[in-house]
């Protein structure tokens, strides 16, 4: 990874179905499914811990809800 | 390494059911198009099924197609627009049953076409019904007792396909783990940059998760493919004439 760019791991909690495959693949198990829900039922998945940004997260992810993203991509 | 989702997908959440695999492969076809740069001049056509409702979810241009006939649509669109890259997108019902037929005398005529076919071994939209890619002793809403030789024996499309000359790559992949998922991935792009190529017919088999008419949990859906489906279905390069 270089240094320098900050990287943000965002989860569109909207769009997740609860379907674990974040959290089963995830190598450093920062992932976990949150306490709440979102409007259509499903826990969606959250960020517990330190995040490598290894992407896995994306690949899995059959709900086209989670990127990862530059800090300075994101407009504020 | 940034993962922003591809331009071919719209910024929309998809009513697929929890750990089914078309989400995964819309995005990698989305992907592949955006990679390659051809998303401005690619024409899908959606199959009937699950993912009949792909032109809602890609960010390209679509025609619908009659239940199976996805690659005789794809065949008029690419002989009247042939600098397109056309693709259909089919699953098992669509593509094994009632489009037994079209898919047999697309690839046999070399149409220059590259199909994306989803097996999940059922008819999932209408509730997990028997389809032709069905394994012996699998569990439906039409095989109660589990599958048996009376109702004959799981067609499988690579290897029927690949021994036809107008055929000029065919691999089968499956999207139940990351290394999977890539290496789908690969094949996508592998068939794509083949048409753009004008190589011939290229198809690619995606073994995908059904929890919902497997009525297995999403985790349990990704075991299940590699229990049961890489035994009747084995993954690899079938054709590929370069």
């Amino acid at each position: 990874m270089k240094a320098g760019k900050k990287k943000i791991l965002l989860i569109n909690e909207e769009y997740c179905k609860e379907c674990g495959f974040c959290i089963k693949f995830c190598p450093n198990n920062t992932l976990a499914k949150k306490n709440t829900i979102n409007s259509r039922g499903f826990h969606p998945a959250e960020l517990k811990g330190e995040c490598s940004f290894c992407g896995i997260c994306y690949t899995v992810c059959p709900d086209f809800a989670i990127e990862i993203v530059d800090e300075e991509q994101i407009s504020r | 390494m940034s993962r922003r989702l591809p331009e071919s997908l719209k910024k929309i959440p998809h009513t697929y059911c929890p750990g089914c695999g078309h989400g995964i492969i819309h995005r990698l076809v989305a992907e592949s198009l955006d990679e390659l740069e051809l998303r401005e001049k690619t024409v899908a056509i959606a199959p009937v099924g699950c993912a009949v409702f792909g032109y809602h979810y890609w960010n390209f241009d679509t025609a619908e197609a009659a239940h199976g006939r996805p690659p005789a649509a794809a065949t008029g669109i690419k002989r009247v627009l042939p600098d397109r890259i056309v693709i259909t997108y089919q699953g098992d019902g669509d593509l094994a049953a009632i489009g037994g037929n079209e898919i047999i005398h697309a690839a046999n005529r070399g149409e220059n076409i590259s199909v994306f076919f989803v097996n999940n071994a059922c008819y999932g939209m209408t509730g997990g019904q028997m389809a032709p890619t069905t394994m012996f002793d699998q569990v439906t809403t039409t095989t109660p007792l589990g599958r048996t030789l009376e109702d004959g024996y799981p067609v499988k499309v690579c290897e029927l396909l690949s021994v036809l000359e107008g055929v000029s790559y065919i691999e089968r992949v499956a999207v139940n783990s990351p290394a999977n998922i890539m290496k789908a991935k690969k094949a996508v792009k592998k068939a794509l940059g083949y048409q753009a190529r004008n190589r011939g017919f290229t198809l690619v088999e995606f073994l995908s998760m059904c929890p919902t008419g497997w009525k297995v949990s999403p985790e349990k859906s990704l075991e299940w493919i590699d229990e049961r489906m890489l035994r009747i279905f084995p993954l690899g390069v079938y054709k590929d004439k370069g």
